[in-house]
């Protein structure tokens, strides 16, 4: 199953892109990371907003799957987290966490799907 | 490994064949830039499109490579400098949520050996996941694959409000709140703006609290 509106060519150029636009952050964070102080504000700073948006990526897979995970309910896919976070709050453990939560999910899912 | 599995079936049917879906995760190996340019790929949009999108959805990639090598303290390790980039080209959200963890119970010296044993191991089971995920996903009963794909989610964001500073956590509900929110809106900028915004403003929020 080939794609008729690019060549093989821009294909691989698109994936050359997609490489360089990636690596090209890595490449300026090893630059950058030498370059400033550890225990500084702005150090805290990019810790921080690197904590956020971790934490935004991963919702907007949870938010908006693609694929398999879409065939969930939103709903679903939120308790399941609560539960997973509720759980984590509770014990401190993260593989309890983690049991609970999956566990959670596959239930609801599969009860009520 | 999971989220790779779910990248392939997409990038399969985006119409990739396997060599470019497995350059792919092993060349970007960053998960939203992949979607979005398999998501592209398959609207057949144009090149530059494609790059900028890619881009922004993973920019976050040179923060946590800042606050990765902070982390690891790797300054102080006196690496040359295509050491440490190839050091962190195998930087993944899953390894960075997993040394933030792990740097309260191992020195830093031990926890670059950890960091390099973690990630290798991470790429390689995102290699194979990418390689199931292409020509085997169809024989996997749905009902269970969707299992598999929600551990990787569910497993760093609880990581990641495990965090030991009182300020990384409050920026992780913060940015995870108000991401998904402005996503009809701001699209690809929506990773970028709910960064920005949420890391900011647990910031200023810890400063008037006075926390520590």
């Amino acid at each position: 199953m080939s794609n008729i509106d690019y060549t093989l060519g821009e294909a691989w150029l698109a994936v050359a892109l997609a490489c360089l636009g990636t690596f090209g952050w890595r490449f300026i964070g090893v630059i950058l990371a030498g370059r400033i102080a550890t225990d500084t504000p702005l150090m805290a700073w990019i810790n921080s907003v690197a904590y956020a948006m971790v934490s935004g990526v991963l919702m907007l897979i949870l938010v908006y799957p693609t694929g398999v995970l879409a065939t969930t309910e939103l709903d679903h896919r939120f308790m399941g987290l609560f539960i997973g976070l509720a759980t984590m709050m509770l014990t401190k453990k993260l593989f309890y966490a983690l049991c609970a939560g999956l566990g959670s999910f596959a239930i609801i899912v599969t009860l009520y799907n | 490994m999971s989220t790779m599995t779910g990248f392939a079936s997409i990038a399969r049917e985006a119409g990739f064949d396997v060599w470019m879906t497995m350059v792919t995760t092993a060349t970007v190996f960053g998960m939203p830039g992949q979607v979005a340019f398999a998501s592209l790929f398959a609207g057949g949009a144009s090149l530059l499109l494609i790059f900028v999108a890619v881009s922004l959805a993973n920019m976050r990639m040179m923060l946590m490579v800042i606050s990765g090598s902070d982390i690891l303290n790797l300054s102080a390790h006196n690496l040359p400098f295509w050491k440490r980039l190839l050091l962190m080209h195998f930087l993944a959200i899953t390894s960075w949520a997993q040394i933030g963890f792990k740097a309260q119970q191992y020195p830093p010296p031990l926890l670059l050996g950890y960091y390099i044993g973690f990630s290798l191991t991470i790429f390689t089971f995102a290699m194979v996941g990418t390689l199931i995920g292409f020509y085997i996903a169809d024989w996997i009963p749905p009902d269970i694959l969707r299992l598999v794909i929600f551990v990787t989610p569910l497993y760093i964001l609880l990581l990641v409000i495990n965090a030991r500073q009182t300020l990384n956590r409050l920026a992780a509900v913060i940015g995870g709140t108000l991401c998904p929110l402005i996503y009809p809106l701001a699209a690809d900028w929506s990773i970028l703006i709910a960064g920005v915004i949420g890391g900011s403003l647990a910031m200023v929020i810890y400063r008037i609290r006075g926390w520590k």
